[in-house]
């Protein structure tokens, strides 16, 4: 530390081809905008309502929601398989069990990190007027305090979701082989929130179809057309403890039963289980 | 600005940078590929994902380079790696990105930038320009600091 300060302004631009972000300077406050359109792009309920005439951008939201979402998922995976490439600027990194959208740089006497988690619309900004390698980790370290306390405080807000009074009739073996189960945690004992769960057998799994029985009143048989169907990639069912599958097809009727307050993917305030055609108690 | 120009067509990610920058609209990107007899594996989806081959940074940097002075050196040396075999970060590949879509656009990065996103989201401190007024909000940093500018590195 040699105490003396200079101004940089002389250093600090063109540099069209010396970083990613050309020569910009910005604010921290700036950056929170930026980052608050991000999140607002994704969170639009389509891409008509982001885009203007001539798919010129709003004030609401600077890119479609599809682009939104595709410029946040992952790109390039690396050999580590927890750090990748996105597309443009961003790298990816996966920490506290979310793919994280970083990018850090140093440029005329100045670092900057900038940190976002999509899934919990929550994003971190660091600039230091040094130059230091480890500004990065700054945001990193930010991150790791700042998701533990968003989750918890997300799980706190949460209302706890009522089963309904009957729900013990869905204990029991479904399928023709025991391919699929519904128990309470311990026997005799009442079922938690949200921890009604069913086992199922991996290997029967592939890309699944549920079907919502919105009268929910048989479990047996399908009173009712199925309402609606969904489509869920079953990579992600064994992140869902309360969320038990099995293919349908070769096990009858499948049932998806709704409970309010589990927020799942594409499907909010819904907790969801499908099960084939119950066969004994 | 990828994503802007994607929602708008101005660009695909399948565009070889090769449509961008060529005989008809010099300077030509022409590095040696080795790996190929052409270089149109070198998209910018390649680059945006830092699977083009190109190196980290520009051969030869100099603070204040034009594309054709860059494109020179680019041009004097082969691809590291075939597209897309793997991925390594490149500072010259995501600026090469962002040139090419400002000519897609017939614009510069920065008037893009300013139009496009400072102006829209309201992020009136960002700037390509520094005018007097953000000047003065500026922090000063240390001299030491400065001289590793003057190397023209990023570090990341």
């Amino acid at each position: 530390m040699n105490g003396i300060q200079v101004p940089v302004l002389s250093y600090a631009k063109p540099l069209y081809y010396g970083a990613p972000m050309g020569g910009m300077g910005s604010s921290a406050a700036d950056m929170a905008q930026f980052m608050k359109a991000v999140f607002a792009a994704q969170r639009n309920a389509n891409d008509s309502s982001c885009l203007g005439p001539n798919g010129r951008s709003s004030k609401q939201c600077v890119v479609s929601r599809s682009r939104a979402i595709e410029w946040m998922q992952g790109g390039a995976l690396q050999r580590n398989g927890i750090s990748g490439y996105g597309l443009g600027t961003f790298e990816q990194a996966y920490s506290n069990g979310f793919w994280i959208q970083t990018k850090a740089g140093l440029w005329g006497g100045f670092g900057s990190s900038i940190a976002m988690v999509p899934e919990l619309q929550l994003g971190i900004f660091v600039a230091t007027n040094m130059m230091s390698s480890t500004v990065g980790q700054v945001s990193a370290q930010g991150l790791d305090m700042l998701i533990p306390a968003l989750i918890r405080d997300l799980d706190m807000a949460r209302a706890p979701f009522a089963l309904p009074a009957n729900y013990t009739r869905w204990f029991g073996v479904y399928g023709s082989s025991n391919v699929f189960s519904i128990t309470a945690p311990e026997s005799g004992s009442q079922v938690p929130p949200g921890m009604l769960s069913g086992t199922f057998p991996a290997a029967n799994m592939n890309q699944i179809v549920l079907y919502w029985d919105v009268a929910q009143d048989t479990p047996g048989t399908l009173t009712e057309p199925a309402k609606t169907a969904f489509r869920y990639n079953t990579v992600l069912a064994p992140l869902y403890s309360c969320f038990g599958v099995t293919s349908i097809g070769t096990n009858g009727v499948a049932y998806l039963y709704e409970v309010d307050g589990v927020q799942l993917v594409d499907l909010p305030d819904m907790m969801m289980f499908m099960v084939p055609k119950k066969t004994s108690e | 600005m990828l994503m802007q120009a994607l929602d708008r067509g101005i660009v695909s990610l399948e565009d070889p940078v090769t449509k961008f920058y060529n005989q008809a609209n010099p300077p030509v990107f022409g590095p040696h590929n080795p790996y190929s007899s052409d270089l149109s594996g070198v998209t910018l989806h390649s680059l945006a994902q830092h699977s083009s081959g190109l190196s980290r940074e520009v051969p030869q940097p100099t603070v204040n380079m034009s594309d054709a002075e860059v494109f020179k050196w680019v041009n004097k040396s082969p691809l590291l790696y075939a597209p897309y075999s793997t991925s390594r970060y490149s500072n010259l590949g995501t600026s090469i990105l962002g040139q090419s879509i400002a000519r897609a656009a017939k614009t510069s990065f920065e008037q893009w930038l300013q139009t496009q996103l400072f102006d829209v989201v309201g992020m009136s401190s960002s700037t390509f320009s520094f005018p007097p007024d953000i000047v003065k909000r500026m922090p000063s940093t240390r001299a030491r600091d400065r001289v590793r500018v003057g190397r023209a590195c990023e570090l990341i």
